[in-house]
């Protein structure tokens, strides 16, 4: 009996190390309006609370409008409208060293960067159609017309 | 006469008079006193028909291409300056440096300015409102060998409590400390005490149970480093991070 206790309790040790493990990367603390993330081919819609995770791919409705605080303290929102993916998030919490890329598709995108670029400036990037913005600190925003808005002023 | 007739007749003596280049300066007169940013003028001058009259034939001119792309560095706080590099596709590269400082890009063209408040607003406005609070760090110190805030933690300790209630989807961590004083198992003790006393004073005040995590390091993690048995103020403390 006591074997299977021990059993089940390192199973649950086990679990619970593994789940640590899979933990997103950062939460979601703000919503408005229609947001959805699209993880590993689904479609979720988040609350306030929920965690991201890396290659999560964050959109916005026309309405929408959704805000992130990140283990770095790093903080990222999106306005209407917005596609972005939350593309490599690496932090060390003992050492503050790490990367952070983001890419944006369209939209408009705030960043408040945090210990990571504290440690490195430059160390968070955002990725546009035409550029990679390095941060080294602190507040900026972005904002990314969509293709078709872009060639429909063209003659 | 009213301001209106008398702008109306000004309108029409300076159709009369010059054309349509005439109208269209008119008309631009009659703009709102606020200048519109570069920005807006880049972004919007393709879709803008307001300065054309019907009468006027205007040969077709080449459309510049929109504004597609829009980087601000936004004002700091505390004397800060925020600093971005931006690496073009094609290897340029430029550097926006200090408040507000910008850049629009349409089709090739990169194009830096200053922005100003207004303009942040109108570009970012949803996103800026949609960015969570920054994490909370706050320490309350307590009396030695207790659980007991002293009485300037005590004053503090409501004001910084209520900081917390406000916060959506709270997430927060209460680590206790103790001073070198008494033996280490006990003050292992003492410290997880300290730190479940601050948690017990949020509940009551509405912070979700669930939300709180807590631990003790007793004499492990000392904020002023010390000998053993020595008397420390600044250690006996509760750490509180709220994010």
């Amino acid at each position: 009996m006591m074997k299977y206790i021990k059993g089940a309790m390192l199973l649950v040790l086990t679990l619970a190390a593994f789940s640590a493990y899979a933990d997103g990367i950062g939460k979601i603390k703000t919503i408005s309006g229609q947001v959805a993330i699209e993880r590993g081919g689904k479609i979720i819609t988040p609350a306030v609370g929920d965690s991201v995770y890396q290659t999560d791919k964050i959109i916005t409705g026309k309405d929408g409008s959704v805000g992130m605080l990140f283990d770095d303290d790093s903080r990222i929102s999106a306005g209407p409208n917005s596609v972005l993916a939350l593309d490599k998030f690496a932090f060390d919490s003992n050492t503050n060293d790490g990367s952070f890329d983001v890419s944006m598709k369209k939209g408009t995108l705030s960043v408040i960067s945090g210990k990571l670029t504290q440690k490195t400036p430059g160390a968070l990037k955002v990725k546009t159609p035409a550029a990679i913005l390095a941060v080294r600190g602190t507040e900026f925003s972005v904002k990314v017309d969509e293709p078709e808005a872009g060639q429909e002023a063209k003659p | 006469m009213s301001r209106l007739s008398k702008a109306l007749v000004l309108l029409l003596v300076s159709i009369g008079i010059t054309g349509c280049a005439g109208y269209s300066s008119v008309v631009n007169s009659f703009a709102p006193a606020k200048q519109p940013s570069e920005v807006q003028i880049a972004a919007y001058q393709p879709k803008d028909t307001a300065g054309k009259s019907p009468f006027c034939e205007e040969p077709p001119k080449p459309l510049p291409p929109a504004v597609t792309e829009v980087y601000m560095v936004m004002p700091e706080e505390g004397g800060k300056v925020g600093t971005v590099d931006v690496i073009f596709k094609d290897g340029k590269n430029a550097v926006l440096h200090g408040d507000y400082s910008a850049m629009s890009l349409a089709g090739e063209e990169q194009k830096p300015f200053v922005g100003n408040q207004a303009q942040m607003r109108e570009l970012f406005g949803s996103a800026v409102d949609a960015l969570p609070k920054p994490p909370i760090t706050a320490t309350l110190y307590f009396l030695l060998g207790k659980d007991e805030l002293t009485a300037e933690s005590k004053a503090e300790a409501e004001n910084i409590y209520r900081s917390f209630v406000e916060r959506q989807a709270p997430e927060i961590l209460i680590v206790g400390h103790t001073d070198t004083v008494g033996p280490a198992k006990r003050n292992q003790t003492l410290s997880l005490k300290r730190a479940e006393k601050v948690r017990k004073s949020l509940i009551k005040l509405g912070v979700p149970a669930a939300s709180i995590q807590i631990s003790g390091k007793g004499e492990h993690e000392l904020l002023v480093k010390t000998p053993d048995n020595t008397k420390e103020p600044k250690n006996r403390r509760v750490d509180i991070n709220v994010r």
